[in-house]
């Protein structure tokens, strides 16, 4: 990327249209290290690393595994209009961020995401995961 | 379990999937192209995905970089436009206001409702009319230029102790009690 903008510099390209061509070629650089990210070729240093999950003994680990396939299950369940909306809701995503993001309302998401919660208790319930009781 | 442990054995559970969207799909999901359905779809897949999920985020960071960009050179390229636009609207304006202020040298709608009596003793001296609170004197010459302007709160105001040779006129306006205006006729000083 950087050589992209070193080749540009002082052009029309960068001057006229200024910070937008940065971000086009941004833009352009990060789909090319996906497309070698996914297709096993050597890329430069822009993966991030997660930091590691903290350790659970082989016991909690295991029910962890679990418990996470469970979930991975009944959220499967949910209907595809809902799911993904469930999904960023999990993943700790704010409404105005999904709404945002598919260019809906926030009547329209809260309602998704209401109702597909809904979904996901019943079937985390069927499952016989329920909510904590005191 | 709570909303919080959900979400944690949620993200905890989360492995790279198989059939990724392609990174153009990925793009049209941050850029809002294409139908619904399909950007449902890939975000279905991105948000179980560890891998689709970080390329998802990095697409997303660029494009939030541009769009606050844009808006900033938006409001900028706007700013200039609506400086000329107050400044038209001021000139309108002042325009308008130019044209309904009294000024004899246009000639509009001279009425008489204050009686001039003329130069005295070295003032200028009108009639008095009923309900004025203010008067306005003034003194222009033959291109219509103000030369002298005086506010008295009687019928006399004294005249300025030089006054340019040529051919001179005034003319009195009043300001009534109830915010209108009364003015004289404009005419020659002797």
């Amino acid at each position: 990327m950087r050589i992209r903008l070193w080749n540009a510099r002082g052009s029309e390209q960068i001057s006229e249209t200024g910070t937008s061509y940065v971000y086009k070629t941004a833009a352009s650089a990060a789909l090319d290290l996906i497309r070698r990210r996914r297709s096993g070729l050597p890329t430069e240093s822009l993966d991030v690393v997660d930091a590691p999950a903290p350790a659970l003994d082989p016991e909690q680990s295991l029910a962890a595994t679990e418990l996470g396939r469970a979930v991975d299950a009944a959220v499967d369940t949910i209907p595809a209009s809902r799911r993904p909306v469930v999904r960023m809701y999990l993943m700790g995503y704010p409404r105005e961020e999904i709404a945002a993001l598919m260019g809906w309302t926030e009547a329209k998401t809260r309602n998704l995401l209401y109702r597909g919660l809904a979904d996901l208790r019943e079937a985390l319930t069927a499952r016989g995961i329920g909510p904590r009781t005191a | 379990m709570t909303g919080s442990q959900l979400r944690d054995i949620y993200t905890r559970s989360l492995t790279k999937r198989a059939d990724c969207p392609s990174p153009e799909a990925l793009e049209a999901l941050i850029t809002r192209a294409g139908d619904e359905e399909s950007r449902l779809a890939t975000l279905d897949h991105v948000m179980s995905c560890v891998a689709c999920k970080q390329d998802f985020e990095l697409l997303r960071a660029i494009h939030a970089a541009e769009q606050v960009n844009t808006q900033a050179r938006t409001r900028r390229s706007v700013t200039p436009w609506l400086a000329a636009a107050v400044v038209l609207v001021a000139a309108g304006a002042l325009t308008v206001t130019q044209l309904q202020r009294p000024n004899p040298t246009r000639g509009s709608s001279p009425s008489s409702d204050i009686a001039l009596v003329g130069a005295m003793n070295g003032s200028l001296v009108w009639r008095a009319i009923p309900g004025a609170v203010r008067y306005d004197v003034e003194i222009v010459d033959a291109s219509g230029v103000t030369i002298f302007h005086e506010s008295a709160a009687d019928t006399t105001a004294a005249l300025p102790k030089t006054l340019p040779s040529g051919s001179l006129s005034w003319w009195v306006r009043a300001t009534l009690r109830d915010g209108s205006e009364r003015r004289s006729a404009i005419i020659p000083m002797r």
